[in-house]
């Protein structure tokens, strides 16, 4: 039995199983929501609207999903990354179930990679409802201030190439925070991971090293300089691919103790 | 004869000397191996060197003619293991923890309530297992191990936090499973007693090693019952048993011990009678598990 066969029809329906009457399917819905919301009422509270988004439209447009992508990508995001790989490990942590789970007839990568599989389920999830919630929250804007100029057709390619490559960029950041999950039993160590990394990102996302900094990389998605977006995309879809493999490979050598 | 379990000069070192050391393990198949050691012997270890969880640095396993080493997968297929406490998701119900074991094993979801039958969780199968007590989680740790009826099942500890009559239902599934399913069991346990009761074939652990392997009628053999004599005055009575090259040693008050006689009941008898002893009771004792153990671990101990 191969890797990819054992995964698809026996570690990653178990792993879904697993997932039932945790809060991790929760996070992945409400984490994009809260952002959403939140920048949803920083504009229609204020009694003064900036200007803005009360001029053209497409400005108006511009500025909300900046701002939402600013906060997603800068916060919520590597921080919704850490809790839900440290969750998905604490799975087996908690109960010692790596040795129920590595003495099983199947690949033992099988179950690492079905770990990463969900973790990176969860995340396009999350990423899936913010795209859906960009437009929608526009037109409410619009909706519940008519002087707002968020109505009409949204920048669907603006919308469409964030979606992608916020993703794709945070692939180096979702294999650490997966590795260190998996690697130390302490909840607490792959929290603070993502924590600093998290705050450390806001330090050097401006600098010329927030291009490589894991943490930082999907903010890189806003800068306007041609190419950076781009770049980070594939830094992070190699990252993951790269260090994914190393990262299954170690963790399928690792003796339980 | 076919072996379950086989083990060729297994080693694994840990620091400061633990661990196990150059272990023949020869398990026969259908039988009920008890495994024993005190804490800290290295039946753990064993167990998961058994099950591929730890490396050795030496040494080879072979489960049911399966090499572990470079066909893992086919000889693990033919296990189910419970290693110390059961491994459970507290959050999910009793049959979810079991789906998650079929579906890893690839065996359809019938095999769920046939097992919880066996172990009679059958009412509580939705219940989460959060809320088990000690012995159902147990029971549940052995229902994971038997799911797809494997010839081969290694526990350890099972009877840990039974109540005595939970203790005696699994030591009554144990049986069943070896004589009417012809399973193989390789059972861990620091409870003498306990595999006194069910075992077939003995393997005694200390430090690391292997100080006795076989049938329990070849360990008795090695340990022939004493005779035990009561007598008035236990000085003098010591002394013609020694003078008749006896091996006999004081019990207690009142009470002596010659160990292997060579001599029959009742000549024993007749020598402390005509030597003017008055004799109330003469009794063969059997050893048991726990001395036939604490003398072939003597050694160690005194050096502890």
């Amino acid at each position: 039995m191969n890797l990819i066969r054992a995964t698809l029809t026996r570690t990653l329906p178990a792993e879904y199983i697993k997932l039932r009457h945790t809060l991790t399917l929760w996070l992945a819905l409400l984490a994009p929501l809260m952002v959403v919301t939140l920048c949803v009422l920083a504009i229609v509270m204020r009694q003064k609207l900036p200007a803005a988004v009360t001029g053209a439209a497409s400005e108006a447009w511009q500025r909300h999903l900046m701002g939402i992508t600013y906060l997603w990508t800068g916060m919520m995001l590597p921080l919704m990354i850490a809790l839900q790989a440290a969750w998905l490990a604490a799975l087996e942590h908690n109960g010692a179930q790596w040795k129920q789970l590595l003495a099983q007839p199947v690949p033992r990568s099988a179950h690492y990679l079905a770990k990463l599989l969900v973790l990176l389920g969860l995340l396009l999830l999350s990423q899936l409802i913010l795209v859906l919630l960009m437009p929608l929250s526009g037109w409410l804007m619009a909706w519940l201030r008519p002087a707002i100029t968020t109505h009409g057709a949204p920048p669907w390619r603006f919308i469409a190439r964030i979606g992608v490559q916020s993703l794709l960029a945070c692939g180096l950041m979702v294999v650490i925070q997966f590795w260190a999950a998996l690697r130390w039993r302490s909840f607490t160590a792959a929290i603070g991971l993502g924590m600093a990394g998290t705050v450390a990102s806001f330090l050097i996302m401006q600098s010329k090293y927030g291009l490589w900094f894991p943490w930082s990389m999907p903010t890189q998605v806003l800068v306007n300089r041609p190419g950076i977006a781009a770049q980070v995309s594939w830094l992070g879809a190699g990252g993951l691919l790269v260090l994914g493999t190393l990262a299954l490979m170690q963790l399928a050598r690792r003796e339980i103790d | 004869m076919d072996w379950a379990i086989r083990s060729h000069q297994l080693n694994r070192r840990f620091d400061g000397g633990k661990g196990v050391h150059g272990l023949d393990l020869e398990v026969p198949a259908g039988q009920v191996y008890g495994f024993l050691g005190r804490n800290g012997a290295g039946k753990t270890t064993t167990i998961r060197l058994l099950l591929g969880l730890l490396r050795a640095d030496e040494g080879t396993v072979t489960l049911l003619g399966k090499p572990l080493d470079w066909r893992r997968r086919e000889a693990l297929a033919q296990v189910g293991a419970m290693v110390e406490a059961p491994s459970l998701y507290a959050h999910l119900s009793g049959h979810q923890n079991l789906a998650i074991a079929c579906r890893l094993r690839g065996l359809p979801y019938t095999e769920i309530e046939r097992t919880l039958q066996q172990v009679e969780l059958s009412d509580d199968a939705q219940r989460r297992v959060g809320t088990y007590s000690l012995g159902m989680r147990q029971r549940l740790g052995v229902a994971l191990a038997l799911l797809g009826q494997p010839p081969l099942l290694i526990l350890d500890e099972p009877t840990n936090g039974l109540d005595p009559s939970g203790v005696i239902a699994m030591r009554d599934l144990l049986r069943r499973l070896s004589s009417e399913h012809g399973f193989t069991i390789f059972l861990c346990s620091h409870l003498l007693s306990e595999v006194e009761q069910v075992a077939t074939q003995l393997g005694m652990l200390e430090a690391g090693r292997l100080r006795f392997q076989g049938s329990i009628e070849t360990l008795r053999a090695q340990f022939p019952d004493a005779l035990r004599v009561r007598v008035d005055d236990t000085v003098t009575a010591l002394a013609v048993m020694r003078g008749a090259g006896q091996q006999a040693q004081l019990i207690d008050e009142g009470c002596l011990e010659i160990a292997a006689p060579s001599l029959p009941d009742h000549a024993i008898n007749r020598l402390l009678v005509e030597a003017g002893h008055a004799v109330s009771a003469v009794g063969r004792h059997r050893h048991s598990l726990e001395d036939m153990f604490l003398s072939l671990t003597a050694d160690t101990q005194e050096a502890a």
